[in-house]
């Protein structure tokens, strides 16, 4: 593996556009939120609503879902699923103007321009969401000569898809050897460095030995077992996240750390069902 | 066995728990003689620390004798007297070997959730809620020390007592951590916010490390006190004046060359409209912390003066004077405590007398009586400073 293979002039330019268009409309959330949850009524006449009691509960309920949106986007920095959920809540608020349009018209110019901007924030949230999506991803350079990180080629991929990346403060033949010997139940290293999934680099400096993985594990029991597993941690792709930790853990320490509540070491699943486990000593059954 | 479990907001019951065996080869099982109550332990048993579970057993500031040895623990045998750190750590990680033991990149097994809520992970740490590993913690009459070979510290000299030493375990490295991120040159004033036992610890550092003065708030005039024994020239009670002014005042207009926050997420504020706002903020999550003593400490600190920041916290804060630490050039410098570093070191300075540790400890307590101990600690009644339970 050479790290020339991946030059980085050829790569797309960082996805700066998406990210801050992304931020804007982020903060446009709590622009828009604060009319409708400080002033429902003044708002809804503005729209050229009838603002009756049951449409200042939804505007204020639209309003405060304005504000998470910003929490999500600005504060927790969640753009991509922010501004997803961002074209849910238009389409929900164009939902909502078309049911009034039919029931609570009071002036049809004002109310049909509040369509026309909820219409225009749906191609753009849509638009960004998506851009956001291929985004979502980076590539790196063999630590010999390190080229940092920007938007990936090829971008793309479902829900399933592991892009990871674990530094191992071992020589690269001994993190081989060990690649090699682990019991890997959700990948076969070999046969996925051959696919280009799995990359070996020498990390910077006396770092050790960097393993990244871009694969993308078929899902049993389809997308519908997919997304059943992963409530319980067992989805193929945490499996891979729980046996890189593990292997990295069994590698540098010679032992798997384990915890009263992750007694196998770690494992999506016991982080999930952590509520159900107190942290105290396992017993031989448990 | 007997162990002091969370069982919810403001409670904490002694249970009968199962007793801790061996998980790996790096393990041991330590038979513990003395164990603490910390200030991190009050934002459990207040309910700001997320992630915690109803019968999780709490306690990170314990010592030993150890009564089981997993077979790969080098160095360390039955019947050797200990003192545990409170993170947990590999000491074969980069971060380990970089000395940054509270980041240990192994001893995390739920390094996942940490990750969503911090970015990257720290170490695990004893009886600390989930994110932090979930382990079962110390205040208990056994625990289970993963990587035994590496963290705690033999004590072989049997004229040091239990309280002299067992801060080894937490507060005396954090407080002196604290001080020393400072970089303390000949002739720097520094203050310190919160005269708790890890105030308490960080004053006497900064003496030790060369401070000219120390100066001490807090607003409990018993703790004032202590702050006095542990070395500090000056102390102010937030409650009566003006802090910023105040400080301005004992430096000559300067301000502190170095402040230490030794407060954390549940600080006060003098002024009930702001201690209100930021109370109401918390209760209601829209932050999780209650900063005042950050704010403070950043406002009063000199021009390119350092804050180090020793205080807990946990998530999000509002308000903060980042005008001020930019266009002033203010260092901040902060961490969970990398305990493993300082046990040899401190434990000298122990040795030689230079420093008697157990000068913060009010009370004595048996396993039994920790409620009792929490709500003490908690409510600095009876001039409360340190609680140490026996097993
Ligand atoms: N970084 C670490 O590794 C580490 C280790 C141990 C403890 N801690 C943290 O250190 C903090 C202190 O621990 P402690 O055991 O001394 O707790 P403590 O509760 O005994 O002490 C806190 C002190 O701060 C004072 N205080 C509150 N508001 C103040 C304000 N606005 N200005 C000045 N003083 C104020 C209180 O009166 C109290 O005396 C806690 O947050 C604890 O979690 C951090
Ligand atoms: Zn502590
Ligand atoms: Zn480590």
């Amino acid at each position: 593996m050479t790290s020339s293979e991946q030059a980085g002039a050829e790569q797309a330019a960082p996805a700066v556009g998406p990210v801050r268009l992304a931020d804007a409309l982020g903060w446009g959330s709590s622009a828009l939120g604060a009319p409708m949850t400080l002033a429902p009524r003044r708002f809804l006449r503005a729209i050229g609503v009838a603002d009756d009691s049951k449409a200042v509960a939804w505007t204020l309920g639209v309003g405060l879902r304005e504000h998470l949106a910003t929490l999500n986007v600005i504060a927790m920095r969640q753009r991509r699923i922010g501004i997803w959920s961002r074209v849910a809540g238009d389409t929900m608020d164009m939902t909502l103007l078309a049911a009034a349009y039919r029931h609570k018209r009071e002036d049809r110019t004002r109310l049909l321009g509040a369509m026309g901007v909820v219409g225009g924030l749906l191609v753009l949230d849509t638009l960004t969401a998506v851009q956001l999506t291929r985004a979502d991803g980076a590539t790196v350079e063999d630590g010999s000569g390190s080229q940092g990180v920007g938007a990936d080629h090829d971008a793309g991929g479902g829900p399933l898809r592991v892009r990871t990346a674990v530094t191992i403060r071992r020589p690269e033949q001994e993190v081989r050897d060990a690649l090699r010997d682990f019991a890997w139940s959700a990948f076969d290293p070999a046969a996925l460095e051959a696919s280009g999934e799995l990359r070996i680099l020498r990390a910077p400096g006396d770092r050790g030995t960097e393993v990244h993985l871009d694969h993308e594990p078929a899902p049993r029991g389809g997308v519908v077992g997919a997304a059943a597993a992963k409530l319980v941690g067992k989805a193929p792709d945490q499996v891979i996240h729980d046996e890189l930790r593990r292997f990295k853990s069994l590698v540098e320490t010679g032992v798997i750390a384990r915890s009263d509540t992750s007694p196998e070491g770690p494992s999506s699943t016991r982080q999930i069902m952590h509520k159900r486990q107190p942290a105290q000593p396992v017993t031989e059954e448990s | 066995m007997r162990a002091t479990c969370w069982s919810g907001r403001n409670t904490v019951q002694v249970e009968e728990v199962p007793d801790p065996r061996l998980l790996t080869d790096r393990d041991a099982i330590v038979r513990i003689t003395s164990t603490a109550i910390c200030g991190s332990d009050l934002h459990l048993y207040d309910g700001y620390v997320p992630s915690m579970t109803k019968g999780d057993i709490l306690g990170h500031e314990f010592m030993g004798e150890v009564v089981e040895v997993g077979k790969s623990v080098g160095g360390l045998g039955v019947g050797d007297r200990v003192v545990v750190p409170f993170p947990i750590a590999c000491g074969s990680c980069g971060m380990c070997a970089r000395g940054l033991f509270a980041g240990c990149e192994n001893s995390n097994p739920h390094a996942g959730m940490a990750e969503k809520m911090w970015g990257h992970a720290p170490a695990g740490i004893f009886g600390y809620s989930s994110m932090t590993g979930g382990y079962a913690g110390g205040q208990a009459e056994f625990a289970r020390v993963p990587f035994a070979d590496v963290g705690p510290i033999k004590i072989e000299n049997e004229d040091l007592t239990d309280d002299q030493v067992l801060f080894l375990s937490d507060i005396f490295p954090t407080g002196y951590m604290g001080a020393e991120l400072c970089d303390i040159q000949p002739g720097d004033v520094v203050a310190v916010w919160g005269a708790g036992p890890v105030g308490l610890f960080a004053i006497a550092s900064a003496i030790m490390l060369g401070a000219e003065r120390v100066i001490a708030i807090d607003r409990f005039d018993y703790r004032l006190d202590k702050a006095r024994e542990a070395g500090a020239t000056d102390v102010i009670d937030y409650t009566q004046v003006e802090v910023p002014v105040v400080l301005k005042e004992l430096t000559g207009g300067r301000g502190p060359d170095a402040c230490i926050e030794c407060v954390g997420m549940e600080g006060h504020h003098a002024h009930p409209i702001v201690h209100g706002y930021d109370r109401v903020k918390q209760a209601t999550r829209l932050e999780t912390e209650r900063p005042h003593a950050v704010r403070e400490a950043i406002l009063s600190c000199r021009n390119g003066g350092t804050v180090s920041i020793m205080g807990v916290y946990g998530g999000f804060m509002d308000k903060f004077p980042i005008g001020s630490l930019m266009n002033r050039g203010i260092t901040i410098k902060t961490g969970q405590c990398h305990v493993h570093r300082y046990l040899r070191p401190l434990l000298a300075r122990i040795e030689s007398g230079e420093i008697d540790p157990s000068f913060v400890v009010s009370h004595h307590l048996p396993l039994e009586d920790a409620p009792e101990g929490y709500e003490l600690f908690k409510h600095k009644q009876d001039n409360c400073t340190k609680v140490v339970l026996r097993p």
